[in-house]
C-alpha cells in the first residue's frame, strides 16, 4: 500500500511523525514544510517540499494545488493521510478526485471545535479521527481516538 | 529548580506571577525559581527572570527543572510531553484578558479529565509544589500515538480488503 502523509511544520509534524510505528512499515511519501527540524527527522524519506506558509496566503494555497496534482498523479497512493493544518487542504480534496482513501488527524488540542483546515477538508474525507468525545458528539461521523491513560 | 513559562502569547499572565510570588512569600517555594514572563507585569522578586527564551536553551531549562509550571498552550505542551519532567498547567482565561478566547480552559478541562495536572488557582500550585517527589508525569501522546496507530491499521486493512 502507497501512503501519502501530508502536514504542516510545528505540532502537525511532530503529530504525524510519532505514528511511525504505522507508516514505517508502507511504501510512503512525505509532503511537508522544510524546516531544521523535518530536515533532520526526514532524512532518507521521500519528500517533497510544500509551500508555507498557508495561513490565509492565496498564492500558496494555489502553489500547493499545483503540488498536489503533480505528486498525486506521479505516485498515485492508496491513502492520504494528514495531521493539518492547511496544506492538507489542497492535498485532501485532490486525493478523493484521484480516488485516493483519505484520513485527517485533528490535533489534540481541539476539544470543542474543528480546526478551519479540518472543517474545509471533511466534504473529501473517508476517515477523520477526533481526540475528544465532546467533538465527537459534535461530529458523530468522527472516530474518537482515546487518549486515556490508563 | 522550579521553571515557570508563560509561552509566546502576546497577552501578559500576571495572575500565574502573582501565584508564583504568593507561594514564594509564603516559603512554599523555597528553592531556585527561573521565569519565563513574556509580556508580563508583574514579575516575582528573588527569581531569575528571562523575557523569552530561545527554544534550545527552553528544553534545556525543562530538563533540569524539579518541576515546571506552564501555561495551557500547544508548544509548551508537547515539549513537556516529550521531556517528561513533570508539569502543571495554569490555563490562560479571557476574562483576565489574558489571551484572545478560552481555548486554554477548555483544552485544560479536557487535559484535566485524563489525569493532566491543572491549576485552577494558587491552591493547586501548593498542593503539586510539595507533593511532587511521588508525581511521575503521565505521557498521554505515547497513549495516543499507538491508539492512532491501532485505528489507522484497522481502517487501512478495511479500504483495501479484497
Amino acid at each position: 500500500m502507497k501512503v501519502l502523509l501530508v502536514c504542516s511544520s510545528g505540532g502537525h509534524f511532530k503529530a504525524l511523525y510519532q505514528l511511525r510505528p504505522y507508516w514505517g512499515v508502507h511504501d510512503r511519501q512525505w509532503v511537508t514544510f522544510q524546516t531544521s527540524v523535518t530536515e533532520t527527522q526526514l532524512e532518507g524519506e521521500n519528500v517533497d517540499w510544500a509551500w508555507s506558509p498557508t495561513n490565509r496566503n492565496i498564492p500558496n494555497l494555489l502553489r500547493n494545488l499545483g503540488l498536489a496534482w503533480k505528486i498525486l498523479r506521479r505516485d498515485r497512493p492508496d491513502l492520504v493521510i494528514s495531521t493539518g493544518a492547511g496544506v492538507a487542504v489542497p492535498f485532501l480534496l485532490l486525493a478523493k478526485l484521484f480516488g485516493s482513501q483519505t484520513i485527517f488527524i485533528e490535533s489534540i488540542t481541539r476539544v470543542n471545535d474543528l480546526s478551519l483546515s479540518a472543517k474545509l477538508s471533511l466534504p473529501f474525507l473517508n476517515v477523520l479521527y477526533v481526540h475528544w468525545a465532546e467533538l465527537q458528539h459534535r461530529y458523530p461521523k468522527a472516530t474518537l481516538i482515546k487518549a486515556s491513560s490508563d | 529548580m522550579i521553571f515557570v513559562t508563560v509561552g509566546t502569547e502576546q497577552y501578559a499572565f500576571n495572575r500565574l506571577m502573582c501565584w508564583i510570588s504568593i507561594l514564594m512569600q509564603h516559603g512554599l517555594i523555597q528553592e531556585q525559581v527561573i521565569v519565563q514572563y513574556g509580556t508580563s507585569k508583574r514579575l516575582p522578586t528573588n527569581v531569575i527572570a528571562h523575557k523569552t527564551v530561545p527554544l534550545d536553551r527552553f528544553s534545556q531549562l525543562v530538563q533540569q527543572a524539579r518541576l515546571v509550571i506552564s501555561h495551557c498552550g500547544e508548544g509548551s505542551l508537547f515539549m513537556l510531553e516529550e521531556i517528561g519532567t513533570p508539569y502543571i498547567l495554569v490555563p490562560r482565561s479571557v476574562r483576565f484578558q489574558e489571551h484572545v478566547d478560552d481555548h486554554q480552559v477548555e483544552l485544560a478541562i479536557a487535559l484535566s479529565s485524563i489525569g493532566i495536572e491543572i491549576a485552577w488557582s494558587p491552591g493547586d500550585l501548593v498542593r503539586f509544589v510539595t507533593a511532587a517527589e511521588s508525581r511521575e508525569s503521565k505521557l498521554f501522546s505515547i497513549a495516543s500515538s499507538q491508539a492512532l496507530c491501532d485505528q489507522l491499521s484497522l481502517d487501512s486493512e478495511r479500504f483495501f480488503a479484497a
